[in-house]
């Protein structure tokens, strides 16, 4: 027997294949050879493979090489080098700063700009400002970015070709002079301005083309409140409220806080009565809208309302009051009080669905603080509401807060509808010889009933004066590119007495001009005329004939206009005298609206767009909405009852349909709006306007109208569901209020804490009562030095979204694009986060800045494999990112949710790599590093501002202080709703908010010791309606 | 050398080769080896000489 085998049977013990089981001959033969077949046969060399060792080589370098090659422009950072010649008043590494006006906005606030090297990367308010005192808004955080957009016009564009500024000016100056020969109309269309340099400007160029008329249009403008004002008052200049007087206020569809007016001046003056901590005297704050709007979510009561019935509204209100106060009534003529006494409250309040309770109680803090209160009307209602709400505040005596030391000025009166609709007529005649779009876009934002694109094709000679492409240069004849205003000069008078000057922080990077020196060119009517100086020297000129020589100044005219352009600001003592009487004639004029059968639309200004202008700056296009946190469209927004009449949901596309226009949106159900009513926002649906703009959302202008008494509210509208569906990107979730497993969670989890000011003054301690002690099983750390933390005062913050763009610009935060932002995968390090409580119907609204809360037992530290998140000294939760392998543990662990992955290198991914370039780049702030793929980060605390400062205070020899720092977000707060600063420091702003009773910190318990500090909100209620 | 012309010839194709690979891939649309070429090199940054900073004396 053979080893292994089996005795019973043939077949082995063991056994490696079924064939060796069963003795296969073939396997007993292999058995038998030590070697397989053809091992040992012999070796043909023919029958190798054709590729020798020598050509593997010969290819393996030759990949090599043609890899390096394709690669060879990859990551190339360029040579650095240093000055040779270093510029006076430059030290490579120190930021310089320069005073100058924003343009973002009508509101000319007055700015400082960071620059680094020559280039500016940062703006921020100018403290020295009366106005806006040191604050920006989101739009003036981010118009930087404008400045760097790679595309901007560089260079004149004659019939869609690229030309010279010579041949340019050239046709042109003889168009000009053809269209006075042939006694032809030249129009010259410009948006509102404050600067009385280049109101001269235009009318010198009126003066040397007699034939000019000059257009004014804005897309959204004041032009019903001045109708109302002057109505009341006669031409006598509108003055600023003093919102930090006011005891109570009532905002009809008013979005003060959020669009309207300044509504830094504003943020700041509301929020100094809303502030717990240093016991200021809550004011009361009520609101009557349709939509839900930024304001609304701030306010102690909202009703919701119709705009048709405002005006029945403020009558009531009126009657009620005069009623029975006789010392009222004689305020008012027989006339008067005639139209009022038909108004009554409680007969309106049936009308309107509103709480006649809640009106009543309204009344009641009207006359008990008469003299001291506001009414306050938006200015999308039509001047009938805007007189009835002058004549409100007349009869109270409430003008005592109109505040004639800050009156508005006003260079260029409107335009009326019928001017510009003969204007297009006589384009459409050929009576026009030239139009010039003086850095305004007609055929995008004039209303379609006007066909302007259609009238523009009449005119020979189309010019459109601009910085970026856009719809009106596209139909134009000849684009010129103009300056971003950090390039230019100018000077701005936006309050009676205030006067600040912008110089420009950069020489222009391009082959552009300034607005104003080519009109100054075409003046004179030579091409050679023009020089970079040419505006400048204009400007100093007129500066010094209408301020200088107001001013009692002791001072030589240079020293003087360098003084100017050093501080960004003059005052001068010019307050208006306050109006004596009020025009009651006009009452007689009143017409209440009648009521809309269809749906009443309601165009709104975007809050970060504008009128268009910034729609391709990524930045604001992805800076979330303030109330329904959409980014990158817009869409209109329905109450959650019509959205169940109509059938539709999130997303789903309604049709609205005024008269024959129409225009399809996709939905979005927003919570507190009125019934059959849709809110849109116009600035979207833009063509030839950038890589960034075009395509995004959809574009409302079609419904602009010129009848109705508002060309922004738009009555007997018609919406229906069109059954297709589209793609919204929101950063908040949207969960059913109704859904048991999220209502009030973030109240239930304590993320929001909130009470009235009267349970406040009865028990100051009610927002720690149900507090527990906390625990921890180590000894905590000692912070024996500084010792970092913030605090954010929830009454301040109106959701504003300031702070999100400043973080954006200080930190170097990508833009990452509607996809991206539909997985979430924002990067803003500092969010607001808005919760709804009560019903969908009548919500309430809180707002909650969240960001890293710097924890001092960080889970996310614990967790991450490499350390490369760890806690400073000083308190803060670092991030080292070269360290860092991209696991996301750190973010899983995170309680807060306030970690971003980079999962792209965004600068690449970004629409093709558009900002990608050499031109964007230089907005980074040096200081920052700019994070690659893969890398987590977050908020530090601008930890380059801190360390700055540590520098300075060494350099000084010094202890560094809480008050040296301040973040960026802090900084551009127009509320001052963030405090930042050493807790360890007695007497510290930070220490007084972090130990006062309404701070809390979110989901404390779970010990992760926050050092984000915040003070409950309260809500100034009757004290009637506690619980 | 053994096949010289041969050697020559295979050199010449893998050049060739190479050179329209190269080519092939910079004419692809993909965003890491064709960054847009928008304003690559200098640019005019400079400063204004007539802007009065806030850290000048006046």
């Amino acid at each position: 027997m053979k080893n292994g085998e089996n005795k019973k049977t043939n077949n082995p013990e063991f056994w490696k294949s079924l064939k060796e089981y069963y003795n296969d001959p073939e396997v007993l033969k292999a058995k038998a050879n030590e070697f397989a077949d053809g091992v040992t046969d012999d070796f043909d060399p023919s029958e190798m493979s054709r590729v020798s060792r020598r050509k593997f080589l010969a290819l393996l370098s030759a990949s090599a090489a043609f890899t390096a090659t394709a690669c060879s422009d990859y990551r190339d950072k360029g040579d650095v080098v240093p000055y040779n010649v270093r510029p006076e008043g430059v030290l490579p590494g120190k930021a310089n700063y320069y005073a100058s006006t924003c343009s973002g906005c009508s509101q000319s606030c007055g700015i400082l700009v960071k620059t680094r090297e020559g280039r500016p990367i940062k703006i921020d308010g100018n403290s020295d400002h009366p106005v806006n005192k040191g604050k920006t808004c989101a739009i003036g955080q981010a118009s930087i970015l404008n400045l760097y957009d790679p595309e901007r016009l560089q260079q004149p564009i004659i019939d869609k070709r690229k030309s010279s500024w010579k041949k340019a000016d050239t046709e042109i100056i003889s168009a000009l002079k053809e269209s006075m020969a042939e006694k032809k109309e030249i129009a010259l269309i410009t948006h509102q301005t404050d600067s009385q340099t280049e109101k001269k400007v235009l009318d010198d160029f009126v003066a040397a083309y007699p034939n000019t008329k000059i257009y004014t249009y804005e897309l959204f403008d004041s032009g019903n409140r001045y109708d109302g004002w002057k109505k009341a008052y006669g031409v006598t200049p509108l003055p600023s409220i003093m919102w930090d007087k006011a005891n109570v206020i009532l905002s009809l569809d008013a979005d003060f806080l959020g669009n309207e007016g300044n509504y830094i001046e504003a943020m700041r003056k509301y929020s100094s009565r809303r502030d717990a901590v240093n016991n200021a005297s809550f004011n009361r704050f009520y609101i009557a809208e349709a939509g839900l709007s930024l304001t609304g979510m701030s306010a102690d009561y909202r009703f919701r309302l119709s705009p048709d019935l405002q005006l029945e509204f403020i009558l009531s209100l009126l009657n009620e009051i005069v009623s029975n106060d006789p010392a009222m009534r004689t305020k008012l003529n027989s006339a008067a009080f005639d139209l009022i006494f038909r108004n009554s409250l409680e007969k309106f309040a049936e009308k309107s669905g509103l709480d006649y309770g809640k009106l009543v109680n309204l009344v009641i803090d009207f006359k008990n603080n008469a003299g001291k209160s506001i009414v306050y009307a938006g200015d999308k209602l039509s001047p009938d509401v805007h007189y009835a709400v002058n004549l409100f505040n007349y009869v109270l005596g409430n003008n005592n807060l109109y505040d004639y030391k800050s009156v508005f000025t006003n260079r260029l009166e409107l335009s009326d509808n019928k001017d510009l609709k003969n204007l297009v007529e006589s384009m459409n005649n050929g009576m026009v010889g030239a139009v010039i779009h003086y850095d305004t876009n007609p055929v995008y934002h004039f209303p379609p009933e006007l066909d302007y694109a259609a009238a523009l094709k009449n005119v020979k000679t189309s010019i459109t004066l601009s910085e970026l492409p856009n719809e009106s240069i596209a139909a134009s004849y000849y684009a010129v590119p103009i300056n971003h205003y950090l390039e230019s000069w100018g000077d701005s008078n936006p309050r009676v007495g205030i006067y600040s000057l912008k110089q420009p922080v950069v020489a222009p990077i391009f082959g552009t001009r300034q607005k104003e020196s080519i009109l100054l060119t075409w003046i004179i009517g030579k091409t050679e005329a023009y020089s970079e100086d040419i505006y400048h020297s204009y400007l100093m000129e007129n500066f010094k004939d209408s301020v200088y020589d107001k001013t009692d100044s002791a001072a030589t005219f240079n020293h003087f206009w360098n003084t100017a352009l050093h501080d960004g600001i003059i005052s001068i003592d010019e307050s208006a005298r306050p109006p004596v009487d009020f025009d009651m004639a006009n009452i007689n004029l009143l017409k209440p609206s009648t009521a809309s059968g269809g749906f009443t639309v309601i165009l709104n200004k975007n809050y970060y767009l504008g009128d268009g202008r910034f729609s391709n700056n990524g930045w604001l296009q992805e800076t979330p909405h303030p109330v329904t946190k959409v980014a990158w469209d817009n869409y209109a927004s329905i109450a959650p009852n019509t959205a169940k009449t109509l059938g539709v949901e999130f997303g789903d596309f309604v049709r609205i349909k005024v008269d024959e226009r129409n225009v399809d949106l996709p939905v979005v159900v927003q919570p507190g709006l009125i019934e059959n009513f849709v809110s849109v926002e116009l600035g979207y649906g833009r063509e030839n306007s950038g890589e960034v703009a075009n395509g995004v959302g959809f574009n409302v202008n079609v419904l602009l109208q010129f009848n109705g008494k508002s060309k922004w509210i738009i009555n007997n509208a018609e919406v229906a569901k069109t059954g297709e569906s589209y793609e919204l990107v929101s950063t908040q979730e949207h969960h059913a209020l109704d859904d048991e497993s999220v209502k009030d969670f973030h109240k239930i989890r304590g993320i929001i804490k909130e009470g009235t000011v009267s349970e406040y003054k009865k028990n100051p301690g009610f927002i720690k009562e149900h507090d527990h002690e906390l625990f921890g099983i180590t000894r905590g750390h000692e912070y024996n030095d500084v010792k970092w933390a913030m605090s954010i005062d929830l009454n301040k913050c109106t959701s504003c979204s300031a702070c999100i763009t400043a973080c954006n610009v200080e930190n170097n935060i990508p833009v990452v694009g509607k996809d991206q932002v539909g997985r979430g995968r924002e990067m803003h390090w500092i969010r607001l986060d808005r919760y709804y409580s009560g019903t969908p119907e009548e919500p309430k609204v809180s707002n909650q800045p969240m960001l890293c809360q710097h924890c001092d037992n960080a889970p996310c530290e614990n967790v991450c494999p490499v350390n490369a998140t760890n806690h400073s000294p000083d308190g803060l939760n670092q991030m080292v990112y070269n360290r860092c392998v991209g696991t996301r543990y750190c973010a899983n662990n995170c309680p807060y949710k306030v970690r971003r992955f980079n999962f792209y290198d965004f600068r690449d991914h970004f629409a093709d790599a558009y900002y990608q370039n050499d031109l964007t780049d230089l907005t980074n702030n040096p200081e920052v590093t700019v994070r690659s793929r893969g890398v987590m980060e977050k908020c530090t605390f601008c930890v380059q501002r801190i360390m700055e400062a540590r520098s300075e205070s060494i350099k000084d020899g010094r202890k560094l202080k809480g008050s040296d720092v301040q973040t960026a977000c802090q900084q551009v707060c127009p509320a001052d709703a963030i405090v930042f600063g050493d807790v360890n420091e007695e007497g510290s702003e930070i220490q007084k908010y972090r130990e006062h009773e309404l701070g809390y910190h979110v989901l404390e318990e779970l010990y992760v010791k926050p050092n984000v500090t915040y003070i409950a909100k309260l809500r100034n209620t009757h004290s009637s309606e506690d619980v | 050398m053994i096949n010289k012309k041969n050697n020559r010839r295979k050199f010449l194709q893998v050049l060739t080769g190479s050179a329209i690979g190269i080519i092939a891939v910079k004419a692809l649309p993909s965003g890491i080896f064709n960054r847009p070429k928008v304003h690559k090199g200098k640019f005019n940054i400079k400063i204004h000489s007539s802007a009065i900073p806030r850290n000048s004396k006046v």
